[in-house]
Parts: C-alpha cells; sequence; structure tokens
C-alpha cells in the first residue's frame, strides 16, 4: 500500500483537477500533433507576427513556438497539412514544488504514447570523467522516454547531458508500435545544471529534434540560459491555491473513509506553502500518528520546519554568545539532516519575520536574508553565512531593542 | 676574564651544565695533548662537584633572597624618591585604565652593565610603552632570567594592564615583589653593576662557583696553547663543528641516556648475535639494528660515529649522497660484508710487510680495529623517489645481517619508516636543554679565546632550537670578523639565521586571539598576521572559525566600559561577533574563487585577511573557556559535521535512487516532504510484533531494503530522530522485524542485473553502438554491487513470478526494446564478458 500522495496520484491529462486549463492546452497540444503539421495561412501569419514579434521576446525562434502554442486554440482557422516528421516541441516545464510538474509530463506522455510509458524501470548508467573517474548515474526509463538527473553528478553534469543525449539521439526509436519516431528525455533539476551542461544541450537539442524531444523540469527559468529557453515550449505550472488544496484534500479523506476536521485540513493546506504533495503527506502522517484530533500550532509542520521554528524562538528570546553556540549546533544538525541551506535560511527568515515584535525589524531580516541567500550560492561552506546571517540579526534586535542606531 | 666566569657563576643552580663544560674542557683533543696535569686534576673537581650538588638549591635560594631584598632596598628608595603611590593600589588603577598609551613614549634607560645579573623577572598584562617581547628583551639584556609564570625563585613581577587573575593571585600568595613599567625601567636605570655584589657573594658562599672559576682557570691555559697553534696554521684551519666534535661519550650533550642505551647495544650485539636476537634481558637491546631519531644538529651522527669508534668498529657511512636504492645497496653491503675478513686480513698483510720493510710504522696499523665493520645508514628518510625500493632493501637486509647496521633520521613517524621501526632498537633524541648547550658552547669559545656572554649564547641557542652545530657554525663565521659580541649583536644575528618553523594549528588560534598580539604596543606587522595563516592556510581559517565565539571581545569590553551601560555592552560584543561572522561569510566566497573552477590562487592573501586576521582582530581577549584538552581552543568540528553531512548526502541519494519508481519528487523533495511521513510509517506500527508485515509491505511498495530503513532514521529530526520514533519499540520486536525481513523476498528497484542470469537471449539483443562501448567500460566497484545483490536478485525473480508484477514483466519481456542502460549494470565478470563479446559480434554486424 503506497503512501496517498502516491495512491491518488493522476496518471491521466482528464484526470487532473488543478489548473484545468492547462491540462486542456496540453491535451490539445498532443492531439493536433497527432494530425502532425501546422501550416499557418498566410493573412494569420502576419497578424500573428506583428502581435508577438513587437512585444514578446526578441528571440523569433521563440515567437514561433509561443505562435504556434496559441494557434492550437485557433485550429480552426488553420489548416494541417500532413508531414513525416511530427513537431511536438521541447518543453520547459517550470513551477514550484508539489505543482504537479512531473504529474503533468506523465500525463502528456502517456497522452502522446499510450500505457507503455507506465512501465518503467530503473537502472544505473556508468559515466567515464576526463579524470578517469567513474561516476553513476540512476536512469529511469520506458520504451519511449528516459528520465534523468544530471544535477546528481554534481560538476561532471555535462557528461551526462553530453554522452547520454547524443547516445540517445543518433538511435531512432525502434519500437514496432511506438505512436511517434521521436523518443523523450525527461531532465530533472534543469535549473540546477551548470552552465556548461546547459550549453551542450543547445546544439543537441537541434541537431537530433528528428530522434529526439526533450522535456526540462525545474523550479524556475531564472537559471535556465537564455538559448535553451528560446528553444523550448515554456509551461508554467502554478502553484495550487489553498482552496484547490482543501479540495483534493477533502477527496482524498473521502476516499480513504476517514473522517478529518475542517480545521486540520485547512492548517495542513496553509502550512504546505502551495506544495500539494506535502499537504496530502501530512495529512497522512497526521493522521498515521493519531493527530488529527489535537490543535496543536505543529501540526502540519514537518520535522525540519518545527527545528527552524524553535531556532527562530531562541534567536529571539536571547542574544548572548551561549545562544551563539547554540544557534550554530542547530544549523549543523539541520545541515547535516540534509535540509539544503537556502531552504534553511529562507523558513528561518520568514519565521523569524513573522515572530519579530518589533515591525521595523521584519523588512530588515528579509533583507539581510536575501543578502545572505546570494552568498549561500556564491559560496561553499554553508554555516559560515547561515552563522553569519543570524548573528547580524541578533545584532538587529539588540540595537533595535536599545533603540540605538 | 673576570666577569665571563661570574657569568657561569649564575646558573650554578644547573648541576651537569658544569660538570659538562668540565668533561669538554679537560678532554678535548688539544688540551689533552699539551696539559698533561689536567687529567689528574679532574677527579678531585668532580667530587667538588658532587659534593656542591646537594647545596645548590638551598644556596640559590639564599642567594635569591640577598638579591630580592637588595631589590626591596632599591625600589622603597625610589617609591620615595619619586612619591608614587604603593605597588598594590597601583594594580586597580591600571585595570581600570584603558587601553595602553602609545609605544616608544618613554625613553628606554641604560643601565649599568650586567645590574639585572641574578635577578629572576616576570612579566604580565600589558605595559604601557614597551610590548612583552621589548620588556623581556630589556631584562635579558642586562643579565636577568626571565620566566613565564611567578614562582618562588621570581625575583620581581612587572606588573602591567589587564594582568592575568591567576597570575595576580599567585603573586599575592607568595608574596613577590611587584614593579610597575616607570618602576622597572627606573630600577634599570639605578641599579649598580652586579658583579661585585655577586663575587663577593660567591668567594663566601659556593664551593661550587669556585670550582668553575678554577676549571676556567686551567682551561685557558691549553687554550692559549692551541690558538697558537691553530694561528700558525691560519685562522680558519677546520670548522668549528670538527675541531670540537666529541671524542668520548661524555662529551656528547644531552640524550646521555640514548648514547649510553646505544653504547650498550652495540657491546652486546656479538652476544646477541650468538643467540640470534632472542630477547633474553629486561633491557631490551637484542636488536639487529638501531634506529637514531631526532631533530637535526644535536648529536645523532657524532654520537653513532663516537659509539662505533670507541669500540673498535670499522664505519661504513651511508648517506643521502650515496644512491642507495635496492641494487646499490644490496651490492656495497655484500661487498662490504664479504670482504670483512678478508680486508682484516690484507690490512695485517700488508701491516706485516710495512713492518717487515720499515718496523718502525708498525704500531700506527691497529690490525685490532679492522675486524669489525659497522654500517651507518644515515638520514634514511631521505631514502625516496631514486631510492626505489631503499627501505624495503634495507629492511630485509636488516633482518639477515651479520653487522651491526645503526639508521639515522630525522622524522620517525615518517610513513616510509613504519616497517623499519618495528625491527629496529628506536632510540629518540630530544633537544638538549640550554643550560647544557651553553657550557658546551661557552668551553669552546673559551678555547678560541672569544669571549660569548651567556646570555647571547641563550638566545642563539634558544633561536636555533637547540642546533649545537648551528650555533657553532653562526659564531665561527661571526668571529672571522669581529672580536666579542654583545646581546644585541647575537640578537640580530639569530634573527638573520632564524629557522623558518611551522607552528601548530592551535599555537596559532592562540596567538591570533591573544591581546598581545593587538595591543598596540605589539611589533607584529600586518604581514606577521598573514603569516600565521600561512602556517596551514586549509585548517587554520576553520579554527578561527570553530574559536571565535568563543571569546569575551575586549573591543568591546572597553568601549562598553565607556559608555557604562548593561545592554551596551551585549550589543557592543553582538556587534563585533557580527561583523567577524560576516567577515568570515566573505572568506567563503574567496575560497570559491580559489578552489574553483577558476583557481585563483593569488588571492589567498584576500583570504588570509577575511578568514582570519580581519575576524581576530574584531574578538581578540579573553576566551571563555579555559583549560581542557589541548587548551582553550578545539579542533574544527566543521570537518566532523561536513563528513557527517555527505554521508547522509549519500544515503539520501540511495534512498532517492530506490524510491524514483513510485515518486515523482526530486531529492530535496523526498527530504523534505517524504520522510516526514514515511519515518513515522515505518516505525509507529512496529509496537506490537502484528505491526511488521504492514511495514515491509510499504517499504517493498517503495523499493526500500533493510539499510533505507537504517538510513531514514539517522536523517530525521526532532521528533523524527530515531530515539524517539523507536522509543516504544522493543528490540525484541526490532529484531523479529529485521529477521523477518530478511526471509523474506523484496523487489529490486536496480533492474539489468537479473535480466543477465535469465535471458541468456538478451546477448542476441543488438545494443547501440554507444552502449557497445560502454559495456566495456563498466567499473569494478559495479560488478561488486551486483555481487552484493546477487541473492536478491534471485529474490526478485521469484517475486516476479509470485505476483507477476506488471513492471518488471514488461521491461524483461520487451527486453529487445529496453536495452537502453542496461549496459552499465551487469553484474557479474562472466555477464560482463558475455555482453563484451555480443556487442562486438553487433558490431561486426
Amino acid at each position: 500500500m503506497s503512501l496517498w500522495v502516491d495512491k491518488y496520484r493522476p496518471s491521466k491529462l482528464e484526470d487532473l483537477e488543478i489548473h484545468e486549463s492547462l491540462s486542456e492546452r496540453l491535451r490539445t497540444l498532443v492531439n493536433v500533433l497527432l494530425c502532425k503539421y501546422v501550416y499557418l495561412n498566410d493573412q494569420y501569419r502576419d497578424a500573428f507576427a506583428l502581435t508577438f514579434c513587437g512585444i514578446r521576446e526578441k528571440s523569433i525562434r521563440a515567437n514561433l513556438m509561443i505562435l504556434s502554442f496559441i494557434l492550437f486554440d485557433f485550429n480552426a482557422s488553420v489548416t494541417f497539412l500532413q508531414s513525416s516528421s511530427s513537431d511536438f516541441p521541447h518543453l520547459l516545464v517550470y513551477g514550484p514544488s508539489g505543482s504537479g510538474k512531473k504529474t503533468r509530463i506523465v500525463c502528456v506522455l502517456r497522452e502522446l504514447f499510450g500505457d507503455g510509458v507506465l512501465k518503467i524501470k530503473n537502472d544505473v548508467r556508468i559515466f567515464l570523467t576526463p579524470s578517469r573517474v567513474k561516476k553513476q548515474l540512476v536512469v529511469v526509463s520506458s520504451n519511449y522516454h528516459i528520465e534523468v538527473t544530471p544535477s546528481d553528478l554534481g560538476n561532471y553534469d555535462r557528461q551526462a547531458t553530453q554522452d547520454l543525449l547524443k547516445d540517445i539521439a543518433q538511435t531512432q526509436q525502434i519500437a514496432p508500435d511506438a505512436r511517434h519516431r521521436f523518443k523523450v528525455v525527461i531532465i530533472n533539476e534543469a535549473d540546477l545544471l551548470s552552465r556548461e551542461a546547459q550549453a551542450s544541450l543547445r546544439r543537441t537539442m537541434e541537431k537530433y529534434m528528428k530522434n529526439l524531444r526533450i522535456i526540462l523540469c525545474c523550479n524556475s527559468t531564472s537559471k535556465v540560459i537564455a538559448p535553451i529557453r528560446s528553444r523550448c515550449l515554456l509551461i508554467r505550472v502554478p502553484a495550487p491555491t489553498n482552496d484547490q488544496i482543501v479540495h483534493v484534500l477533502k477527496d482524498i479523506s473521502k476516499k480513504e473513509s476517514v473522517n478529518l476536521s475542517e480545521t486540520l485540513i485547512t492548517r495542513v493546506a496553509e502550512h504546505s506553502h502551495g506544495n500539494l504533495r506535502k499537504a496530502i503527506l501530512s495529512l497522512e502522517a497526521a493522521v498515521a500518528r493519531n493527530e488529527t484530533s489535537k490543535t496543536d500550532d505543529k501540526i502540519g509542520l514537518t520535522d525540519w520546519e518545527a527545528a527552524i521554528e524553535d531556532l527562530a524562538k531562541i534567536i529571539l528570546l536571547d542574544q548572548s554568545q551561549q545562544t551563539m553556540l547554540q544557534v550554530r549546533t542547530k544549523f549543523y544538525e539541520l545541515i547535516s539532516a540534509c535540509i539544503p541551506a537556502s531552504t534553511i535560511l529562507k523558513t528561518l527568515a520568514l519565521s523569524l519575520a513573522k515572530r519579530a515584535k518589533i515591525p521595523a525589524l521584519k523588512p530588515r531580516i528579509l533583507m539581510e536574508a536575501a543578502f545572505y541567500e546570494h552568498r549561500l550560492r556564491l559560496g561553499n561552506k554553508a554555516i559560515f553565512h547561515l552563522e553569519a546571517f543570524s548573528f547580524k540579526i541578533m545584532r538587529l534586535i539588540l540595537l533595535f531593542e536599545s533603540g540605538m542606531q | 676574564m673576570f666577569s665571563f666566569s661570574q657569568n657561569i657563576k649564575q646558573e650554578t643552580d644547573s648541576d651537569d651544565s658544569v660538570s659538562m663544560d668540565f668533561d669538554g674542557t679537560s678532554k678535548s683533543p688539544k688540551s689533552r695533548r699539551t696539559v698533561t696535569p689536567n687529567t689528574s686534576q679532574k677527579p678531585r673537581k668532580r667530587k667538588e662537584d658532587n659534593d656542591g650538588e646537594k647545596a645548590p638549591i638551598s644556596k640559590g635560594k639564599k642567594k635569591l633572597k640577598k638579591a630580592d631584598d637588595e631589590g626591596e632596598h632599591t625600589t622603597a628608595e625610589q617609591g620615595k624618591a619619586s612619591g608614587t603611590k604603593k605597588t598594590s593600589h597601583y594594580f586597580q588603577y591600571l585595570q581600570k585604565k584603558t587601553g595602553p598609551v602609545a609605544p616608544g613614549s618613554k625613553s628606554i634607560p641604560v643601565g649599568a652593565e650586567n645590574c639585572l645579573a641574578g635577578l629572576t623577572f616576570v612579566f604580565t598584562g600589558e605595559l604601557e610603552s614597551l610590548s612583552r617581547e621589548e620588556a623581556q628583551d630589556l631584562a635579558k639584556r642586562y643579565g636577568a632570567k626571565v620566566t613565564a609564570g611567578p614562582s618562588s625563585r621570581t625575583s620581581y613581577v612587572v606588573v602591567g594592564a589587564d594582568a592575568g587573575p591567576k597570575k595576580l593571585e599567585k603573586i599575592d600568595q607568595l608574596k613577590i615583589k611587584t614593579l610597575t613599567e616607570d618602576e622597572f625601567l627606573e630600577f634599570i636605570r639605578t641599579s649598580p653593576t652586579r658583579d661585585n655584589i655577586t663575587t663577593s657573594k660567591s668567594s663566601k658562599s659556593t664551593k661550587k662557583a669556585k670550582a668553575v672559576e678554577d676549571a676556567k682557570m686551567l682551561v685557558d691555559e691549553p687554550v692559549k696553547a692551541s690558538s697558537s697553534t691553530s694561528n700558525l696554521q691560519g685562522p680558519v684551519a677546520q670548522l668549528w663543528v670538527d675541531k670540537y666534535k666529541p671524542q668520548k661519550l661524555t662529551e656528547v650533550v644531552g640524550n646521555q641516556a640514548q648514547v649510553t642505551r646505544l653504547q650498550k647495544w652495540l657491546e652486546q650485539w656479538e652476544a646477541n648475535l650468538r643467540s640470534d636476537f632472542k630477547q633474553v634481558d629486561k633491557n631490551n637491546l637484542a636488536y639487529r639494528a638501531a634506529l637514531l631519531s631526532g631533530a637535526p644538529g644535536i648529536g645523532k651522527t657524532t654520537a653513532a660515529h663516537l659509539v662505533g669508534e670507541l669500540q673498535g668498529y670499522d664505519i661504513m657511512e651511508f648517506n643521502a649522497s650515496d644512491t642507495r636504492n635496492k641494487k646499490a645497496i644490496e651490492n656495497a653491503i655484500k661487498i662490504a660484508t664479504s670482504n670483512r675478513s678478508i680486508a682484516g686480513y690484507l690490512q695485517s698483510e700488508t701491516s706485516k710487510i710495512k713492518a717487515d720493510e720499515k718496523g718502525k710504522h708498525k704500531e700506527k696499523t691497529t690490525p685490532s680495529k679492522s675486524n669489525k665493520l659497522l654500517i651507518i645508514m644515515d638520514e634514511v628518510d631521505g631514502m625516496s623517489a631514486g631510492d626505489r625500493g631503499g627501505i624495503v632493501e634495507l629492511t630485509s637486509l636488516i633482518k639477515k645481517t651479520q653487522v651491526p647496521i645503526i639508521c639515522i633520521c630525522n622524522d620517525r613517524q615518517s610513513q616510509k619508516l613504519k616497517t623499519l621501526v618495528n625491527i629496529c632498537l628506536d632510540l629518540k633524541f630530544q633537544r638538549p636543554r640550554v643550560e647544557s648547550v651553553r657550557s658546551r658552547i661557552l668551553t669552546i669559545a673559551c678555547r678560541e679565546n672569544v669571549k660569548v656572554p651567556p646570555n647571547v649564547i641563550d638566545q642563539l641557542t634558544s633561536s636555533a632550537r637547540s642546533d649545537i652545530r648551528q650555533v657553532l657554525n653562526m659564531l665561527s663565521t661571526y668571529f672571522l670578523s669581529a672580536k666579542n659580541i654583545d646581546y644585541d649583536q647575537g640578537k640580530a644575528l639569530s634573527k638573520s639565521s632564524e629557522k623558518n618553523f611551522i607552528m601548530n594549528p592551535w599555537d596559532v588560534t592562540a596567538k591570533l586571539f591573544s591581546k598581545l598580539t593587538w595591543s598596540q604596543s605589539s611589533n607584529l606587522t600586518m604581514s606577521d598576521k598573514l603569516e600565521l595563516y600561512f602556517n596551514d592556510y586549509d585548517i587554520i581559517p576553520l579554527m578561527v572559525h570553530e574559536n571565535y565565539l568563543k571569546h569575551n571581545p575586549a573591543r568591546a569590553q572597553r568601549l562598553a566600559q565607556e559608555a557604562k551601560s548593561n545592554v551596551a555592552t551585549k550589543l557592543y560584543a553582538m556587534d563585533f561577533f557580527s561583523k567577524a561572522a560576516d567577515s568570515i561569510s566573505d572568506s567563503d566566497l574567496l575560497d570559491r574563487m580559489i578552489h574553483g573552477t577558476q583557481q585563483h590562487w593569488t588571492l589567498m592573501p584576500a583570504h588570509a585577511v577575511t578568514s582570519c586576521v580581519r575576524p581576530a582582530s574584531f574578538i581578540y581577549g579573553d576566551s571563555i573557556h579555559t583549560g581542557g584538552y589541548g587548551g582553550p581552543y578545539s579542533f574544527p568540528s566543521w570537518l566532523g559535521q561536513n563528513s557527517k553531512a555527505q554521508k547522509h548526502q549519500r544515503q539520501l541519494k540511495e534512498l532517492h535512487s530506490h524510491m524514483r519508481m513510485r515518486v515523482s519528487g526530486d531529492k530535496t523533495e523526498v527530504r523534505l516532504s517524504y520522510i516526514p511521513t514515511l519515518a513515522p510509517e515505518l516505525t509507529l506500527p512496529l509496537v506490537g510484533e502484528d505491526g511488521i508485515p504492514k511495514v515491509i509491505e510499504k517499504m517493498d511498495e517503495y523499493y526500500l531494503n533493510r539499510e533505507d530503513w537504517d538510513s531514514l532514521m539517522e536523517l530525521g529530526l526532532g521528533p523524527n530522530t530515531a530515539n524517539r520514533l523507536l522509543s516504544n519499540v522493543s528490540t525484541k520486536v526490532k529484531t523479529a522485524f529485521t529477521r523477518k525481513y530478511n526471509s523474506t523476498t523484496h523487489p529490486v528497484p536496480l533492474l539489468g542485473v537479473a535480466t543477465v542470469n535469465k535471458a541468456p537471449t538478451s546477448a542476441v539483443v543488438v545494443p547501440d553502438i554507444e552502449e557497445a562501448a560502454e559495456a566495456e567500460t563498466i567499473p569494478l566497484e559495479d560488478e561488486n554491487d551486483g555481487e552484493d545483490e546477487g541473492e536478491q536478485d534471485i529474490g526478485k525473480d521469484k517475486y516476479i513470478k509470485q505476483k507477476g508484477s506488471n513492471v518488471f514483466k514488461a521491461a524483461s519481456g520487451k527486453g529487445a526494446k529496453s536495452t537502453r542502460g542496461r549496459g552499465g549494470s551487469k553484474s557479474t565478470g562472466s555477464g560482463r564478458r558475455s555482453i563484451g563479446s555480443s556487442s562486438s559480434k553487433a558490431r561486426s554486424k
């Protein structure tokens, strides 16, 4: 029996309850593709060219992409021509975690290839780095697609994007029952790819269009280089709203026939900050721990969130040398429990800002958090920056309390 | 001459120095030749020495007391004259004072020579115009002894601002007289030369001092004679080091115990050889070889040669100037050992022949000496690179040697010497004490007829870290151009040939955070402080980070005293801590630029400033922890925490790769969302044994194995830590759970391993060309992984049969199409080979 979150994961586009318009659009994208090729009437082409070239990005490639996507809604006015090559674009799916990116991608794949994509297997690829170090990369694949997380290789991610993609790209789909001649590669954590790795994608994406479609999946496009962005159709999957989450949670509790109070569900939804996965999981955790009747503030908080909350309380309570040493220990605990440093910083800053008594302090806390978050990205040793942040905050608290400037 | 012997007298406390002095002077080659009465007088003096041995401590005390009286007298006078406050009150006054007055504000007096002779000074706290070092120098220059902490022998304590409370307490206890800086300077200015005082005392009291003087007188005569002979040959016929090489074992400075042991070992060597080196006596000397280790210049080689010569061995020395690879050693030693008897034979033959021809020459050849051979392997830790196999060969040689071998090295801890240490008699030479070096050098100086004040020798010896060879070399070159040396010249001399030695991280950290480093009177320059970082630029930034929170910033205290508010104290301190933390944060950015892809090594000085110097400049001061192992500073916990974090990252990666089949999220999402739910789900049902199947079912669902279960426990925080999750789980249930898990079969997430065994048809599968290439580069680790999972694979196959899992069936059924990625995970060696051959077939097709 899997966890609810995996048990009730939809695998068809029409089953998706959140962002239905987006699902609809994706479905048309796939369906139109079945008609193979889009041909634009001269008059429409001019009209759209005028509209988009001026306004949106300067890149012609990107414009065409947007254009073609918009056109699916106007399919009545365009003529379809048969073509040997199907024209499903590369996708760049982005949005916060737990908003349903991956679920949606799988649904699209299913729409494209049929149920075969659900039969997946997991194996290990070995890469030989230039320094003769062997690196392993776990790969999930079906007959029609392959899913990799090259950023797992750290600095060697370029190896994965170069070798693996070319391997796949240079061969045709040989499954006789495949509906499309191309294979799909899903690249996870595309925003964590190094610049070199991203650059290596550029040419591959164009050159091997015949055999290969890439779906990039990431949290934010800001770290994806512009040439890649312009080659992909950007699909934003926004976080679900609180109401949507509540709706899903109620639905699940009905299916599981557990009786849950309204307050519990809303609290869990609130604590999830738009992360549906987290909401469902923490709901299940609460049920598993028999804490459904409790009205505790910590219900729906994960272990690490609770730990960071505690840390914020310590910082606000006392600003002595003893506290500083305590803070350091807590940071070490969090880091060694594999909580990403930027997550620690963000959660801590929000919690501090929420709890700070002096209003003038709040904006300062967020400002400092932004400053040190930047440093976290630039530096190596997270603890240095986290410490510097918390001591700065402690200093600010003392400063504001004493009324000195 | 008079003042010279006077200086020696100060050190009558150290007996060995005196006796060493003796031996050295009386037994040196030249004196032996020229002065015959010397040997007859020697025993008498020894005796006197021994007599004196019982007395010196009490006498020393007496003397100090007298000196104290005198000191008191002078200070009291001074106090009256200048009308200053009493010293006890002056402490508090000083403590309240903020910050040191600018350095160089007071003129440094010129006192009479040796005006502080026989007095012992202790300095504590920050002086107003002098840095600690300058003040100590001043005291030493006028012949005083400077010690670190106050004791009953201390004559005066010079107290500055912020003196250590413990020291003050002790001063009170022992009732030692204290001086302020002004008083100290005045004391120097007004004190008379102490020659008269001390000599009068010496004539009154110590027999020993008399003996010393006698010795000096005796030594003097031969010196004149020898120097006149050496003058004939020119100014430097021989280096001092060679000229005054010890000729007897007692002449070796320091390490007497080791030298005696070496001698005994060599004595017993023949006997031990006969008993085949069975450890019989408790002395534990039954080794075929000895290993002398210790710092350079402390007489290891000298001792080895001397011991060998005295016992009539022929010495064969190999050092770093010889090629010492396996073959060379083998050859040289083979020749040497096999030639031994013949050589002796030949020599005696020739001597016979010579004797026949010229009867007079007979006594010059000493046939007994050439019978035995001793091999000295000098500088064995230098055997490297070019001398491939040298140590190994040496080891095997030692194991079967028929002649004694003495190995000499500097660094006994070296990894290379590990095998050697076990089969050798281990003799560790220590640096000799300054006193013993001093007496030896004084003797030599005496014989060379040059005047070297003892405080200069002390200075040179301590700066050369007891390297006698270096001190002698320095002095001999110095006296080529000059006739005498004073304290300042000595200091300059030692400075110019100062040895660079690496400070350990603890000392560096202590120095960085010390108030003295940052006081205005400190003479450390910026580059001196940077130099501290370069002692070990990897660990010192971490040491600073680890320990910077454990101080009370002195600057904050100073500012707060001005502001006089409690909040301000906290705020000022916090301000400095925050600044220090910011600076460390800056340093990390630089570190990334240095160690990252760009490798900007030129940024290291900037890194030094931001990571060590700047943070230390903010928060130097007293440590909040005192004592403890390794002092108040602890080893960087970052290293441990980092490796722990990395281990957990690996576990998480493993976990994620297993759960990947079910879970859409990335690694981080697994940690942030799944683990908080999974951990309790996989532990809470274990209250009773009924829960076990439920847990196992859930684990199977996510392809988790027993190790993953353990790592889940490790990754939790707060209520999800193993302790709290498993508080209700009895060990009985836990073992039952493990047993149950191991007895049943489980699905394995990583595919490919099983299909190799199962379907030989997969060899027919035509893999992609690039996959064929990949199959050839399957690493070893992967094979191991495969073997580890071997058992589970069979289980997995069963599992598929039992349950008919659609996932696996699909994958294996469509093997032809799903070859992608399988190449990487072939398990066994045979499997790999078959794939390799199949792929080559594929290519040939």
